[in-house]
């Protein structure tokens, strides 16, 4: 054998033995696809990760895209509140210190020109600002309504905004109530609070302007604990109440036909890192879980659903891109950054 | 030679793509009963609507393996005290952890039972709660709890005729993240007729040095070595009155979560 002869063929067995080991491990371990039916995923849990030393985060509460495909994230980590990605996971800016409490996270196109909501825990208020964090406007907490006596029984988690400006502010972490305020700030009225009637809220943790009707548009406001979304006409009357038995839902985000809800974790082991999305189609059915219990009904009711992979510990909002893929933020996650989930077409 | 190398290449990317996504644990399953507690015959499920997986089962209070049997249909428990044991398994992803329940037959009648006013947040379901057969569900919302802050709890149990027992059980809610800890002290006295007063039949001292996490149901048995006669028996538990330093509130007061009292 000549040295040429000898080292082709000592390549050979050295790459097989390392592919050797390679090769069993990928026939044993297939690869993972997430959801049901026609909403089924891929994840890369590598794809929002930063150097945490120069961008860290809290919790990653929510994310929105914006209209040139930025992918914007709001963390309560004052270093950096807001961190904005391209589609790729790459940084492109961050900017924000000043919203220790944040949590909420809305976009809106005013008259051609984006802005963001942030609803602040801490500060008890709601910000308007504009895309790159210049203040707009203030809301404090809503003496108006006769409902509060000082800023910390005001706790807002979200907004929620209507085609002709009005904010509507769910107090998710307070008194459970919806504010609705004109473009301007300038209180209309509220509704929902805590009571055993339908119409009341337990932990109103999400809100979305729902006009997938157009003809009918609604409000689509989160009761968590009660692991239901609660829809009411845009001035607050209650229509119905869709039951995600075990779910416990955080904002549904319309996109398409469809609603996309992170639900933080399943009644049925409470505060044990037990959450995964929820995926509703036009008709609000249950149509796949992404890391959790395949969809099956029972008389038009969900069955109970519960996490069935470990793949998210409190999945608080997830964000749903021009080209379908779908972005999940987590809360009290080990400051974990979000992951990004493609489509299997 | 060329062939040999693109196969080499081609191995090793395919390969590299799979192992570069992450592997996953399986969360445990739901185990969905009515009650823990039962009189001849109990029935349980196990849910777990994730495909290409199998959730196995032991009976015998074993860790679960491959080789036990697969969950196909709902599982009848008659012997007190059986453990039920299951784990998801699935090819693609890390084995669940195991869950477990425990359950517990009913004992003797107790037609009168007597208690602590409860708080008034967690009154439990009326007056037979501690002898209804209902609970073993590990959410403090549930209204089989009778929920207490006060130092002491006594609980008399009235048999309405002598009884031969041994044993004690009493099943409490563990739930450290919401304040609820097992009791500091169990105390059981019987009612000696002869004597006309109380004497001791058993105790026990719970230390809650470590966290435990999530929510449990967590019963104890207190006995005694030879049966006694007796129509009466008084319990009297002793609540924990400062959560351990290990806890964020330290030196609070804890809470205590009792729903059944069976005696045998």
């Amino acid at each position: 054998m000549n040295r040429r002869k000898f080292l082709e063929q000592t390549a050979i067995v050295t790459c097989s033995l390392v592919c050797m080991p390679s090769l069993l491990y990928a026939r044993q371990k297939e690869e993972i696809i997430f959801g049901h039916n026609n909403k089924r995923y891929r994840i890369d849990t590598k794809w929002g990760a930063l150097d945490f030393n120069r961008y860290p985060v809290k919790d990653c509460h929510e994310m929105v895209q914006d209209s040139k495909g930025r992918i914007i994230l709001l963390t309560n980590e004052t270093k950096n509140n807001v961190i904005i990605y391209d589609k790729k996971g790459k940084l492109i800016k961050t900017w924000g210190n000043e919203y220790p409490g944040a949590h909420g996270l809305t976009l809106f196109n005013e008259n051609g020109e984006e802005v963001l909501f942030i609803c602040d825990n801490n500060r008890h208020q709601v910000i308007k600002t504009s895309l790159d964090g210049r203040v707009l406007l203030t809301l404090d907490y809503p003496k108006e309504t006769g409902e509060y006596s000082k800023a910390e029984e005001f706790i807002p988690t979200e907004t929620a905004i209507a085609p002709n400006g009005d904010i509507y502010v769910a107090d998710g972490y307070g008194k459970d109530f919806i504010i609705q305020y004109n473009y301007q700030g300038k209180y209309i009225r509220h509704w929902g609070g805590r009571g055993s009637e339908d119409k009341h809220l337990k932990n109103a943790h999400g809100i979305c302007y729902d006009n997938r009707d157009e003809n009918n548009p609604v409000l689509m406001v989160t009761s968590r604990e009660q692991q239901a979304f609660k829809r009411y006409t845009p001035d607050g009357n209650y229509i119905d109440t869709l039951h995600l038995p075990g779910a416990w839902v955080c904002r549904p985000v319309i996109h398409g036909d469809y609603l996309y809800a992170a639900v933080l974790q399943s009644q049925s082991r409470l505060w044990q890192q037990s959450g995964f999305v929820t995926i509703l189609d036009k008709n609000n059915k249950v149509v796949s879980n992404l890391a959790g219990s395949a969809p099956s009904y029972n008389n038009n009711r969900p069955d109970e659903m519960y996490q069935t992979i470990k793949a998210f510990q409190y999945p608080h909002d997830v964000c749903i891109d021009d080209e379908e893929n779908l972005y999940v933020a987590q809360w009290n996650s080990g400051h974990v950054y979000p992951y990004k989930l493609t489509p299997v077409v | 030679m060329k062939s040999s190398i693109l196969l080499i290449i081609l191995f090793t990317c395919n390969s590299c793509y799979l192992i570069a996504q992450d592997t996953f644990r399986l969360a445990p399953p739901l185990l969905k009963y009515n009650a823990v507690f039962f009189v001849d015959e109990n029935e349980v499920e196990i849910k777990f609507a994730e495909s290409q997986t199998a959730v196995h089962y032991s009976l015998n209070n074993e860790e679960p393996t491959m080789q036990d049997p697969i969950y196909t249909k709902p599982i009848k428990i008659k012997d007190n005290f059986t453990t039920l044991k299951a784990k998801a398994f699935g090819n693609k992803f890390y084995s669940s952890e195991t869950v477990g329940v425990t359950f517990i037959k009913d004992g003797k009648p107790i037609p009168s039972i007597e208690q602590t006013i409860p708080s008034p947040k967690y009154p439990g379901s009326g007056n037979n709660t501690l002898a209804d057969n209902k609970g073993g569900i590990d959410q403090l919302s549930s209204n089989t709890w009778m929920g207490y802050n006060c130092d002491t709890v006594s609980i008399s149990l009235n048999f309405g005729k002598q009884q031969k027992v041994n044993k004690v059980l009493l099943d409490f809610l563990q739930n450290e993240s919401s304040w609820i800890f097992l009791p500091e002290n169990i105390l059981v006295n019987w009612f000696d007729k002869k004597t006309n007063s109380f004497q001791f039949f058993g105790s026990e001292k719970i230390l809650s040095d470590n966290e435990t996490t999530g929510s449990h149901c967590n019963h104890r048995v207190i006995e005694t070595k030879n049966k006694i006669k007796t129509d009466k028996i008084l319990i009297n538990i002793i609540v924990q009155k400062n959560i351990p330093s290990w806890h964020p509130a330290k030196g609070e007061h804890a809470w205590m979560f009792i729903d059944e009292i069976k005696v045998y």
